[in-house]
């Protein structure tokens, strides 16, 4: 399971950046994969799908049985690679979720029992219910790729992913995470109540079996490598960057918002406007990427003002209203 | 109340307020009918053309109409048919009209008489102004603009009035344009539902853009004034200390004369009965001395007892007409007798004396207050064969020396002007006729206007002779000077012009106090000349001083009645080269004239239209240099002409631009609000995905196979063809796109002008730090 060597795959010469449209046939063949399971939720797919190209992690939040879980282990599913699921409780150890070293009887030496993230995909179920300590052993895995365990650091395999879900902060014993915290996840989702014919069909789908459980994969650990490669190569010209900065910027300037987003928000927003464009095979990236992304990946870093709040302005609102704000720029091609 | 409605409201209060401006033009209130009726009349219709669908596009038409029917019904209903429909005669009528309201504008003074030309044009001219603010605030929904429309309403009496404008005309033009602009701005509010969004940006000038434009007008407009040099009046003002102080009693007869023509209501000063058709001026005292202070009278000799008869009269065997009239004197009171010329008896009551020099008959201790008395005189009739035949006097006669008296300097300017003038004619009649036509040829320009402009060149002769504005004081004064150098004995004459008739008798008011000038012919005696240029048939034009302006072939006219001499008129047109004089103006008489009322008029139009034309001028050219560009080979370039033509044309009917919206936004957008076809949809998408590669793909993508000025057309004429016929013809009229591009310029250059200010200030701090 440890694999230094993973991360090379990527420099691998080898490992020629797969075509436009190659993209576009794989990440269709996966988001049709798990929309057998996930009906009527075409975006959420797909916005999974994107975090998973721009090497991000998704945050499902929403009420308990709409799906989250089922979301993030039909994606799991879906790419032959390593699995793992924590389920978090509030007595679940740092350890648990990183690893541990014990004393082999054998070898008279210490081993390295690796911990639930050593996986390419993690489904980390209902994260706030864990205490804030184990939390944050998660998060540092998501931020740094790495593990370290007294004193030696063990590199992640690539892809890797976490999927975590979580019930709205207003539920009983939750830990809410910390803005810090939730500034690591590159998007959050909300999955939102199917619709009635949505429903309908998965009652009568999953009236027998769980279709989850028939569900094979349709690609590889190393297809996905090659995709976040390909993803590298998508073309981000200076105008759309500046836009990109300055929507950021218009963030941090609304009067509705006590905290706008961050730098590293920057950097995950372009990650995944490049990603959106892979999937629908563009080479290059558009403000409307930016756009239809800003709404996933800023809302759960910034912080409302008490006005805002009590006007039952959401977070969702005040990023559209100040997108518009935004002029597109008409810069030319560079 | 619909809101176009409201529109055609305000827009008409701000019209009549904006036409209280002709309050201070005119000396009554004879105005206020018409012109409220007229406005009435296109406000009703525009109303009622705007609640029927069909004939809302027509309505300027039909105020037009309306307005016609009206003027026709108030000034010309004679020639018309029932009085009020406009018939091919009654329109030949109002042409009429027209034409002696030009030459009523050039000779009226303001505040000018309710004369029904002036009358007809100020109506016509407010009727055609509500039509023009009914046309860009209700059909063209451009209210802003339609200020233009009512700032030339105010233009009037800038133009017309040489003093101070009152402060009220101007504030009820302003209120009235505020008013419209605060409609149009509540409407516009409603049909957001909110106040539109800082990232919004609507085509109709917003709430807040028309508060700017209105107040940014309003301190223009009384910050102006202040910064304008104030216009005084008075010239040639002797020994007066300015206006005398009423009329008849002052002693001073140029102050008086002065006082009795700017009294704000004439009063009635004499009545007169007299056995001819048409009796020549009542002359009441003549000035003979001219000194660097300007005309007085000359010491008055008691020795005639005018009651006694047989006074010395016209030298014996000069052609002379008898002239009778019982004169009631009402509201006049003076110690001169106005008599007719050349007085031979009065009968009067009180001690009247006649003074033989100067001809007047006057008198120590009695006034004219209250009397009634009868005048006998012989008035010369002379021939211009006649007066051609007298030869000058001899240099040592007594009237020769007396009246050609001048102070030791006279400006060049002046003696230069005369010699110009007189270098051809041969002869005092011919001398005089030639200065008497340099101030009545229509091409010199001169106007009468009771107040006159100070001049700078230290002079008030020169100075008149330079501004040509003035009236009769400034014109006998100059051409008595002018005659006195040419040696043709000369004096200044002060009194009354006819008067009105009624009734046989004759009324003479203050209004018809006046001045002109007595040239003296050997063998035929004192002659009078009038140089001014009187209006309202006031003036009497004798048969040896044609008025150039009153006949078109009076420069041949004179030239063939003086074959000898040559034309009298001619020079000028040699004599003043700084003043451009087509040939036609100079022969045909009466075209052409250049006045500064018609100039400012024409300038203040010219620029209205100009500002009013100028987006649809701009919008055209941007949009044949955009599809030029989007044929070219640059593809990216074409592909950013091209797009903008599609915003611009969708930003021209009305559509909201969104400066968030990309390419593909726009697309769905357009898409939606006009319901695209196949064919546009496809070329609309085209063009999206032209520009969106033309702006963010890599050089090596960023062209799009695909003919855009094709795709450009489909998309513009489908837009085009959703939107409604008024906001088609609005969008060539007034595009809004060439107005922000406009607003968008005047904006670049100050953030230029700002960044240079900055650049050019930054070395100066480095240094102090």
């Amino acid at each position: 399971m440890l694999s230094r060597s993973a991360l090379g795959d990527l420099d691998d010469p080898g490992t020629a950046p797969l075509g436009l449209d190659a993209v576009r046939e794989a990440t269709g063949r996966i988001a049709g994969n798990i929309e057998r399971v996930i009906e009527g939720k075409p975006e959420v797919v797909r916005l999974a799908i994107v975090v998973m190209l721009a090497e991000g992690h998704l945050l499902i939040e929403d009420g308990p049985g709409v799906g989250k879980t089922k979301l993030a282990k039909a994606l799991a599913r879906s790419i032959d690679s390593s699995v793992r699921r924590i389920q978090f409780t509030p007595d679940l150890l740092p350890s648990d979720v990183t690893g541990v070293s014990v004393y082999n009887q054998e070898t008279h030496d210490f081993e390295f029992k690796p911990g639930a993230v050593f996986a390419n995909l993690v489904v980390g179920d209902e994260i706030n219910r864990a205490s804030p300590k184990t939390q944050s052993a998660l998060l540092e895995c998501m931020e740094e790729q790495q593990v370290t365990v007294d004193g030696t650091t063990y590199r992640l395999e690539t892809p890797f992913m976490v999927l975590a879900t979580q019930n709205p902060i207003e539920m009983e014993g939750t830990y809410p995470l910390p803005e810090a915290q939730r500034d690591r996840f590159t998007a959050r989702v909300s999955m939102g109540y199917p619709d009635v014919y949505a429903e309908v069909a998965m009652l009568s789908g999953h009236a027998g079996s769980d279709p989850l459980d028939e569900l094979k994969p349709v690609s590889s650990a190393h297809e996905v490598r090659a995709l976040i490669h390909a993803v590298h190569a998508v073309h981000v010209s200076d105008a759309v960057r500046k836009y990109l900065v300055d929507v950021i910027h218009a963030t941090r300037r609304s009067p509705e918002l006590r905290l706008g987003g961050s730098p590293r928000s920057s950097l995950q927003l372009l990650r995944t406007a490049k990603a959106q464009a892979a999937l629908a095979g563009r080479s290059y990236v558009l403000p409307d990427d930016i756009q239809q992304l800003a709404g996933s990946v800023l809302p759960h870093r910034v912080i409302m003002t008490p006005e805002a709040q009590i006007a039952r302005r959401s977070a969702e609102q005040v990023i559209t209203d100040v997108i518009r704000t935004v002029p597109v720029p008409r810069g030319t091609a560079d | 109340m619909t809101v176009s409605t409201k529109l055609v409201l305000a827009g008409g209060f701000g019209v009549l307020l904006g036409a209280l401006s002709l309050e201070p033009v005119f000396v009554n209130l004879d105005w206020v009918l018409p012109v409220v009726l007229v406005l009435a009349a296109v406000l009703a219709t525009s109303v009622a053309a705007r609640r029927f669908r069909g004939l809302a596009p027509w309505a300027p038409l039909l105020e037009l109409a309306s307005g016609l029917v009206v003027l026709t019904a108030v000034f010309v209903p004679a020639n018309a048919f029932l009085g009020v429909v406009p018939t091919w005669t009654s329109m030949t009528d109002i042409r009429e009209l027209l034409g002696e309201a030009g030459y009523a504008v050039r000779t009226q003074v303001s505040p000018a008489q309710t004369l029904d030309e002036l009358l007809f044009l100020a109506t016509l001219g407010v009727g055609v102004v509500a039509v023009a603010v009914d046309i860009l605030a209700v059909s063209l929904r451009r209210p802003a603009v339609a200020g233009l429309a009512l700032l030339v309403l105010y233009a009037i009496p800038t133009a017309a009035l040489v003093v101070g404008i009152p402060w009220w005309p101007f504030v009820g033009a302003a209120v009235g344009y505020l008013l419209l602009l605060f409609v149009d701005g509540r409407e516009a509010m409603m049909r957001w539902g909110r106040r539109p969004d800082d990232g919004v940006r609507t085509p109709t000038f917003g709430l807040l853009a028309s508060q700017r434009i209105g107040g940014l007008a309003i301190a223009v407009g009384l910050a102006l004034p202040l910064v304008l040099p104030s216009l005084p009046a008075g010239i040639l003002r002797t020994a007066g200390n300015g206006i005398g102080d009423g009329p008849g009693t002052s002693l001073n007869p140029l102050a008086t004369l002065a006082g009795e023509l700017t009294l704000p209501e004439p009063l009635d000063l004499l009545r007169v009965e007299t056995n001819v058709e048409q009796p020549y001026y009542l002359r009441a005292i003549s000035l003979e001395t001219y000194t660097d202070q300007g005309w007085a009278p000359g010491d008055l000799d008691g020795t005639f007892d005018a009651n006694a008869g047989d006074l010395p009269g016209p030298p014996p065997g000069s052609p002379t007409r008898q002239v009778q009239a019982q004169i009631q004197v009402l509201d006049q009171d003076d110690r001169f007798l106005p008599t007719y010329y050349a007085t031979r008896d009065v009968d009067s009551a009180g001690d009247w004396r006649f003074d033989e020099i100067s001809g007047t008959v006057w008198s120590r201790n009695d006034r004219t207050a209250g009397l009634t008395y009868s005048v006998d005189a012989a008035e010369p009739v002379p021939t211009v064969e006649d007066l051609q035949a007298a030869g000058d006097l001899d240099s040592e006669d007594q009237v020769q020396r007396r009246f050609t008296a001048l102070p030791l300097v006279v400006r060049p300017e002046i003696t230069n002007l005369v010699r110009t003038l007189v270098a051809d004619a041969e002869g005092p009649y011919a001398r005089t006729l030639a200065i008497n036509n340099f101030f009545t040829n229509p091409a010199n320009s001169f106007l009468y206007s009771l107040s006159t402009e100070p001049g700078t060149s230290g002079d008030l002769l020169v100075d008149f002779l330079t501004n040509r504005r003035g009236y009769c004081e400034q014109y006998a004064a100059s051409m008595a000077v002018m005659l006195r150098f040419a040696n043709v004995p000369a004096r200044v004459v002060i009194g009354y012009t006819p008067g009105t008739r009624n009734a046989g008798l004759w009324t003479v008011t203050t209004d018809d106090a006046h001045a002109w000038v007595e040239a003296y012919f050997e063998g035929i005696g004192w002659v009078p000349f009038d140089p001014t240029p009187l209006g309202g048939g006031r003036g009497i034009e004798p048969a040896w001083a044609p008025r150039i302006d009153n006949d078109p072939n009076a420069t041949t006219t004179s030239a063939a009645s003086n074959p000898s001499t040559g034309s009298g008129a001619a020079p000028t047109g040699q004599l003043e080269p700084e003043i451009p004089i087509s040939p036609d103006s100079a022969s045909g008489g009466g075209t052409g004239v250049l006045d500064p009322v018609t100039t400012l008029i024409s300038l203040v139009v010219v620029l209205a239209v100009g500002a009013l034309v100028t987006p649809a001028v701009l919008r055209v050219a941007a949009r044949r240099h955009r599809l030029r560009a989007a044929g070219a080979e640059d593809g990216i370039l074409g592909a950013h002409a091209a797009w903008d033509e599609i915003l611009a044309t969708a930003v021209d009917l009305r559509s909201t631009t969104v400066r968030s919206e990309t390419p593909r936004a726009v697309t769905r957008r357009l898409a939606r609000e006009h319901s695209f076809d196949g064919a546009a949809a496809e070329a609309i998408r085209l063009l999206a995905t032209a520009e969106e590669r033309a702006r963010y793909a890599p050089q090596a993508q960023a062209h799009v196979e695909g003919d855009l000025v094709a795709a450009t057309r489909t998309v513009t004429r489908a837009i085009r063809q959703d939107a409604g016929r008024r906001e088609r013809v609005r969008a060539v009229l007034l595009p809004p796109s060439a107005l922000h591009r406009l607003a968008h310029d005047v904006a670049g250059l100050r953030v230029r002008a700002r960044t240079r200010l900055h650049s050019m200030r930054a070395p100066q701090t480095a240094r102090t730090r």
